[in-house]
Formats: C-alpha cells, structure tokens, sequence
C-alpha cells in the first residue's frame, strides 16, 4: 500500500483519543448506511479496554476480520498478554505487531486516511483512549475464472484473457514475465470510484520518457469515476479530436506481455479485463500474435492481407461510386457493359444507394451486436434476406452494390483492433461522400487527407505511422509490413525503446 | 492544438464547392456507350453519312448465355443513322436527337468507307483528334465499299462488332496480316513529312456454311491488307502478302506462318518469330538519293514438312533457309513495288533517310512521294532455322 498515492488531508482531522467519539464521527462521516458495521469489543490484556472493529461490508472479507483480527484481540491476547505487550496501552503499534495477523496494516492518525482506506476494503481498529487507529485490508476480492476473451479469439496461442479483478491481472503479467525488471507502478484514479490503475513496463527497455510521461498524464487525470479503461484513454490520448486512436487497448493476456517486451508501457485498469498499451502506432494495431507464433512467411501473408483489406474497406465503395458517376471511361469496356446492363432502371445515384446500403449495414451490426444471441441471428436473417435479396429484386439497389457494400464491411472484419475498425467505418463514409461528389479526385482527396493525417498523429512521442513514415526499410522488413525469422527480428520496434536489441543476432 | 482541427479542411471543402470547372456527374445507366462509328460519304446529297453503334448492355449476353442467344432483332446494340454536311454536324445531329447522352469514351474503331478515304479524311481526323471524349488509340480502318456495310457483319464469339474489330486487329497484327492504326499513329504519320500512314483494310466473307440453324451463316469480318495513304487520301490497298511484306519491312511481326516448297517439292512450313529489321543508308554521290540497304532476320521454327524424315539433315536446313529467305524476299520486295507506284512510303524509308543525312533530307523532303519511286532498296532477308521442333 505503500506508493498508493494519499491525498493531501485537510487540517484538524486528527482522530479523537476517546473510543465513543471516535465512532460517532465515523457514523456521521458516513451517514446511514446500513452496512457500515461496528463491532465492539474488550481486548483481551489485563486493563481490559474497550475497543472496535469498524468495517464496510460490503468491501470487506468479514471471515478474515473474524479470524484474525476479533479473535486474535480477544482470545489469544489474553494468552501473550503481559508477555509481550505493554499493559496499559500507550498506541496502536503492539496490537499490530504482536497480535493481529493481516498482511497488510498500518497506523492511521487521520479521519481522510480512514475515509480513504475503508471504501477500499480496509477495516479499522479503534481502541478507547489512543488517538491512532488500524487500518486493516480485508479486501473482498470478487474474482472470476480467467477465460478466453469474447473480443478476441485466436487460433494458434495461449487462451488466457484478463479479468475484471486488477491483481489477477497483475499476477498473469507478473506470472509470465519473471524479472526484477518488470515493474509496476500503480495510482489511484477517480475521484469518486478510487480506481487503481497500475502501470507495467520492463525497466531498462522502456523509454524512461515514455514511462514519465504515461506517469505524468495518468496523473494528471481529473474525472469523477473510471469504469472501464476507456475513460482513461480519452484522457491519455494525444489527439482527442482524431478519430483513429492514439492508444492500443487489448483483453489477451499475450498480446500485453509481447508489447511489454517491446518496450512498451501496459496500464490495466482496475474492474475491466481491457488493457491499455502505449505507445500505440498504426503498423502495431494491425498485427495479432499469431504473426509471431506461425511460421514466418505465414505471419507476413496475414500481414499483406490485412494492409490490402485495410486499403479495400476504406476504398472500394468510394472507388465503385466514383467511377459509376464520373469516370466511365477509365472502366473497361466488358465491364462496363455488365455494369450499365445491372444498373439499367435503378431509380437511385450510385451515391445516394451506397450511401443507404452502408446506413443500413451499420444499423444490422449495431442491432446485432448488442442483442442476446438467439435474436442476433434473427437479424441478420431479416438483414441478408431483406437487404440483399429483396432490394436488388425490387430493383431499387444495383446487385453489385451490394458485393461491393459488402466486400468493404468483409474486410473491415479483417482489422484485428476494434478502435481501428471504428475509425475506418468514419473514414469510409466521409471518403464515400467524396467519390459521390467529385469523382476519382474526390476519393484521392479523401484518402490524401486520412493519409497525412495518420502521419501527423503521434502516440506518446512515437510517430504514428512509424515505422512506415518516417520510413525504416530494415524496420520494415523485420516486423514491420513483413515478419522476418525471429533471430532477425533480433530488435524492438523502431523508437519505442530504449534498447533497441533484443536478443544476440549471432547466426 | 487548437479545438477544432478540421476547421481549416472543412472550410477549404465547403469552398471546392464554388470552383468552378468540368464536374460532370453523370450516371452510369444514363449513357448511350457508343462503340463505333462508320463514316461514309455520299457524292449524290454531298452529305457524311454516319452509321454510330450504340451498345445496349441489358441486352449484352451474361456469362454462360451464347451470344446472340436473343436472336435477330436483339443484338446488343443497335445503329444511329444521321448524316450532315460535315462529320461535325452530322455527328451533333446523333447527339441531339437521343434521350441519352452518347458517350464517346468507350468508342472501339472508327471506319471509314472507300469513297471517303478517297476524298480525304482531313476534316473527321481533325474533329476526332479535338474531342476531349475520344481518346487517340481508338483504331481506325477503312472499309473496301461502304462503312455502313461492313457494320452489318459480325464477329461470331464477340458480342459487339466495333469491339470485335479491334480484337481482330490485336489478333492479326502480329501475326503479319495487318497492322492496326490508331489515331494516334495516323496522326503521328501526319505530322511526320515524308512518312506516309496507313490503315487496315476491313471487308466482309460470308462465312457460307450454314452449319447450325443457330447460326445460318453471316457475313463475318475479314482484315484484308491495309489502304495506303497520302497524306489524309486512300490511294491504294496492299494484298495480304504485300501486306505482310510491308509488316516485315517495318519490323512488326511478330510470329507468323511461311509455307517454302522443299527440295523435292514438298511444301514445309515454319512458324516465324524474332523479326528485327535495318536499314543501312549507303550514299550514292552528291545530288543522288542513297541507297537504302534494308535488312530482315527471322528465326524460324519448323512446324511441319511433308517429307518422311525424322530428323533434317544440315544441308536440308540450308536449303530451307535459302527458300524462305527467297520467299519473303519476293514479298517484301512486292511491297516496295506496290507502295513505290502508290507514292506513299508506309515502310518509312524517309525517317531512315532523315536521321542518316539530314541536309540530303531537306533537300528532297519537299517531293518525297516522287522521289520514293525512284529510291533504291537492296533488300537482303536471312532466316535462321533455330529448331525443327522435334523436341520430345
């Protein structure tokens, strides 16, 4: 508990010597509620003074505060009584030593110490005539099984995913990656819920910058309540306004250890299984561990197909509909013919069609994703037999609209991170509307500016686009758009780290 | 940073809006897709007369569909049939009098009929050559008769003529029967003095089997030689094998088919690839037009031969070589002839002539169709047996 950040207490809350009144300003402190607990006791020492054991039950474990803290001060006392502790009782600090068996305790002398601690989990020992009380942690910890995540399934790796519970999450890293470099640091975030967030990164290969700076902004948080790492990534970001995001987030427990032994920096937050992962770059978000633990050549295929699907899903619409409306001529003639014999009779502009049937594919996965199984499935029946089949026999939506509406959505399934899809949904719209207005040269203009925007952005220092641009050919070619052999991988990624090496690059 | 990124790109966005400039958004399905046209002049009415074919895509057949299926009457396109005092207004007439726009960009090949090339083809080039819609590789070819016939014919696996006959000259040409000309090369002929343009001649065969009701037989397209300009005038069409002789000549065959006699008669064939081809200028004293010592190799490979040999012995080869080297000889040397009483250098004899001796040139450039009747060509032909095929 120790580098638990305490705020800064008000003056004049010291805590009163006498025990009744000690335990009225804890009941005005925290008003009514009903599972605050106060449990009296005598210590059982020759003077016999009164004591208590005050404790929320609901953030607490109430058998341990059993076992070892009321049974301990009532009974075994009276067994080393006299031995070993000094009889009357002067302070708090021989119970703690001799007596009570929590793991972690400490000494509070403060009403914002207790106010801190005991919503957290912490019981508090208050003895009639001492001014200093015991903050006991007898944290309930609500634990699940570790499973594999929803968000992300694999086929080839380790199945773990993280959970809500942040020490779990702590022990998989720590579990995995068995170093006295691998160091956490962890704050207290929100103002209101206290939620801990820990950072975790391999001192010597993380850029000490970084780290400070990750340190520095998560610091400097000021929100009312974190209940998913999300909020603390719209406050860590570098770009706010963009729409691609600055920050990698992850629920597998690989993909956080492979990051940390990048030299990257993990923040797992305290009630949610999502990690976050920093500094994030384009490339980063679209590789999956499995690039690494296939063969090689596969792991850079995968890559290839997801660049190329990236590419198709923020452009194929815009390109069908700027060459339906503008640029014929650049069609070849076979083609052409099919095209116009398809579209022949469609009521619809090739822009006002794409841009109802992307409206429509955005409203089926929206309404599929959040809807219990059983009726998802009834969704996207009513969404292909109505959207696919009934409008194109209707007439009102050229069939190969709908390939290309739907090729475009296939391959936005292909980007691995969710953020990412997101962004290039936005993205695809705008550029659509674009190629809708001015042609080829309104897609180029669209996806000159997505463009030199990704370059602009920049993750905790790191350019976004790195190591694409500012171009490294060798970066590249390692584990960049390909994945060499692992004794050539050989080095972290391109300005990341601080120490570039990975592992000896001998044969 | 400042609050609101975007602003800047917004705002430059909103102002694209008020550019103003060639936006031309038009629908896919609102165009009339014209994929040929044929240009015929009528002395009578002194009036072009034009024979524009519109595809119509609906009609086009869909994979696994036979082409044609529809029938007569259901081909996938059909003819606009204007005419007017000048190509211009008689194509602005088509234009005018359709509910869609015709649409020129996807126009195959241009035809023009004899009477036409003979009267000169100035002023259609010239507005092909103008218009921002047509583009410079469309083909060009000149009918022997009337263009508007030649469109009546048919190409029995493709769907649209005007297509077909760009397909038929991509599928000839290296094979030595023509050579297609696109506007681009016209133009280029044109504006090069002394260099005389030339495009394929196009007719019709009738197929005359009707082998299938399906098909009762038609008139099919037919590549015959090609029609030799001067300057913007049809002065002469070149046979098949003065055809091919003007195509060695001017290195561009690419494989062809030659037949020699063997040495007891017997006709071997042989299949020609690698043709290259020099001209050497050898100057003949002052005031005298060079000699132009033109040079072909080829390499041969034999396909069959009707001799009961095996294998060919070396002096058989020889011979071989000697007779197919004779052959195109002859063939190269009936194009010169042909093209020399035409007055019309195809070969391009000229640009030789123009970079070996540049003054010698200027002084004959003025007159070259007349001096080209008297320019001596020494042509040698070496041919080179590379395999008898006999290779399993």
């Amino acid at each position: 508990m120790a580098d638990w950040k305490v705020p800064g207490s008000p003056e004049g809350d010291a805590l009163a010597p006498g025990l009744s009144a000690n335990l009225a300003e804890i009941q005005r402190r925290f008003g009514e509620s009903d599972d605050l607990i106060v449990r009296r006791l005598t210590l059982g020492i020759p003077s016999h003074p009164e004591a208590a054991v005050v404790y929320l039950q609901g953030a607490v474990n109430e058998d341990a505060i059993a076992r070892h803290i009321i049974q301990p001060l009532t009974l075994d006392a009276a067994v080393l009584a006299g031995e070993a502790i000094a009889d009357p009782l002067t302070g708090a600090d021989p119970l703690q030593r001799h007596l009570v068996s929590i793991a972690d305790s400490q000494k509070a002398t403060r009403w914002s110490e207790l106010l801190k601690f005991m919503p957290m989990g912490s019981a508090v020992l208050l003895i009639d005539g001492i001014a200093e009380a015991l903050l006991l942690r007898v944290r309930r910890d609500l634990d699940r099984a570790i499973s594999e995540p929803e968000s992300a399934s694999v086929v080839r790796g380790p199945r773990e995913g993280f959970i809500e519970h942040l020490q779990s999450n702590i022990a998989l890293v720590r579990r995995r990656i068995r170093t006295s470099d691998l160091r956490v640091r962890s704050l207290l975030v929100g103002e209101r819920t206290q939620t801990r967030v820990a950072m975790l990164y391999l001192h010597g290969v993380a850029e000490e910058g970084i780290v400070q700076e990750v340190h520095r902004r998560l610091s400097a948080i000021k929100i009312d309540g974190v209940l998913e790492s999300g909020y603390i990534e719209e406050q860590i970001q570098d770009h706010p306004y963009s729409i691609f995001p600055t920050v990698r987030h992850n629920e597998r427990v690989d993909i956080v250890l492979g990051n940390i032994l990048e030299g990257r920096v993990a923040i797992l937050t305290d009630g949610t299984p999502f990690a976050l992962i920093v500094p994030a770059t384009f490339p980063s978000l679209l590789q999956v561990s499995e690039d690494y633990y296939e063969r090689w050549p596969i792991g850079t295929f995968a890559r290839w197909v997801r660049y190329g699907a990236t590419t198709i899903s923020l452009t194929l619409t815009a390109f069908y509909v700027a060459i339906i409306s503008f640029n014929q001529e650049l069609v070849p003639i076979g083609l052409l013919l099919r095209l116009v014999g398809n579209r022949t009779g469609l009521p619809f502009p090739a822009l006002v069609e794409a841009l109802a049937l992307e409206a429509a594919f955005e409203v089926l996965r929206e309404a599929g994703l959040r809807l219990p199984r059983p009726i998802g499935q009834a969704v996207s029946i009513v969404g292909v037999l109505v959207l696919g089949e009934a409008a194109v026999r209707a007439g009102v939506v050229g069939p190969i609209m709908i390939i290309v509406v739907a090729a475009s959505a296939l391959s936005s399934f292909a980007i691995p991170d969710y953020s990412l899809v997101n962004s290039f949904r936005i993205a695809r719209i705008g550029v659509i509307i674009l190629a809708g207005t001015f042609g080829l040269f309104g897609l180029m203009w669209g996806v000159l500016f997505v463009v030199t925007h990704m370059i602009s952005l920049r993750s905790f220092g790191v350019p976004y686009m790195s190591p694409l641009a500012p171009t490294s050919g060798r970066a590249l070619m390692r584990d960049g758009l390909g994945r060499m052999l692992w004794p050539s991988v050989g080095h972290r990624p391109f300005r990341v780290t601080q120490d570039r090496k990975r592992q000896e690059t001998g044969q | 940073m400042s609050p609101w990124p975007w602003r800047k790109a917004v705002l430059l966005l909103c102002l694209v809006g008020l550019l103003t400039g060639c936006w031309n958004r038009r629908e896919i399905q609102e165009l009339a897709i014209v994929t040929g046209i044929g240009v015929d002049w009528n002395a009578e009415t002194e009036q072009y007369e034009l024979t524009i074919q519109v595809a119509r895509p609906a009609l086009v057949p869909r994979p696994g569909e036979a082409a044609g299926a529809g029938g007569p009457g259901r081909e996938p396109y059909f003819f606009a049939l204007t005419s007017g005092p000048t190509f211009a207004e008689a194509i602005s007439n088509a234009l005018e009098s359709r509910t869609r726009r015709l649409y020129l960009p996807h126009l195959q090949s241009v035809v023009f009929g004899e009477d036409l090339a003979r009267k000169g083809l100035t002023e259609i080039l010239d507005w092909l050559w103008r218009h921002p819609d047509v583009r410079p590789f469309v083909d060009l070819l000149v009918a022997k008769g009337k263009a508007r016939e030649v469109f009546a014919g048919k190409a029995p696996l493709e769907d649209i003529s005007g297509r077909a006959m760009v397909l038929l000259m991509e599928r000839a040409a290296p094979h030595g029967r023509a050579r297609s000309a696109t506007l681009l090369d016209v133009m280029y002929a044109f504006a090069t003095p002394g260099t005389a343009a030339f495009q394929p001649a196009i007719t019709l065969r009738n197929t005359g089997t009707p082998s299938t009701e399906v098909s009762p037989g038609f008139d099919e397209f037919k590549v015959d030689g090609i029609g030799v300009f001067d300057r913007d005038r049809l002065v002469a069409f070149l046979n098949e094998s003065e055809s091919r002789g003007a195509m060695w000549a001017r290195g561009d065959i690419r494989q062809t088919t030659v037949t020699v006699p063997g040495r007891r008669g017997l006709l071997t064939s042989f299949s020609l690839r690698g043709v290259k081809r020099q001209v050497q200028v050898v100057p003949q004293g002052a005031g005298k037009l060079p000699l132009m010592r033109l040079t072909v190799r080829a390499d041969a490979r034999m396909l069959q031969q009707e001799s009961p040999l095996t294998s060919t012995p070396d002096e058989v080869l020889a011979f071989l070589e000697g007779a197919l080297s004779r052959k195109i000889k002859a063939e190269i040397e009936a194009a010169i002839a042909a093209t020399k009483s035409a007055g019309a250098d195809v070969i391009g004899f000229s640009e030789s002539l123009r970079r070996a001796d540049p003054n010698l040139w200027h002084q004959v450039s003025a007159n070259w169709d007349e001096r080209y009747r008297d320019l001596p060509v020494e042509v040698t032909v070496e041919v080179y047996i590379r395999t008898t095929g006999m290779l399993r």
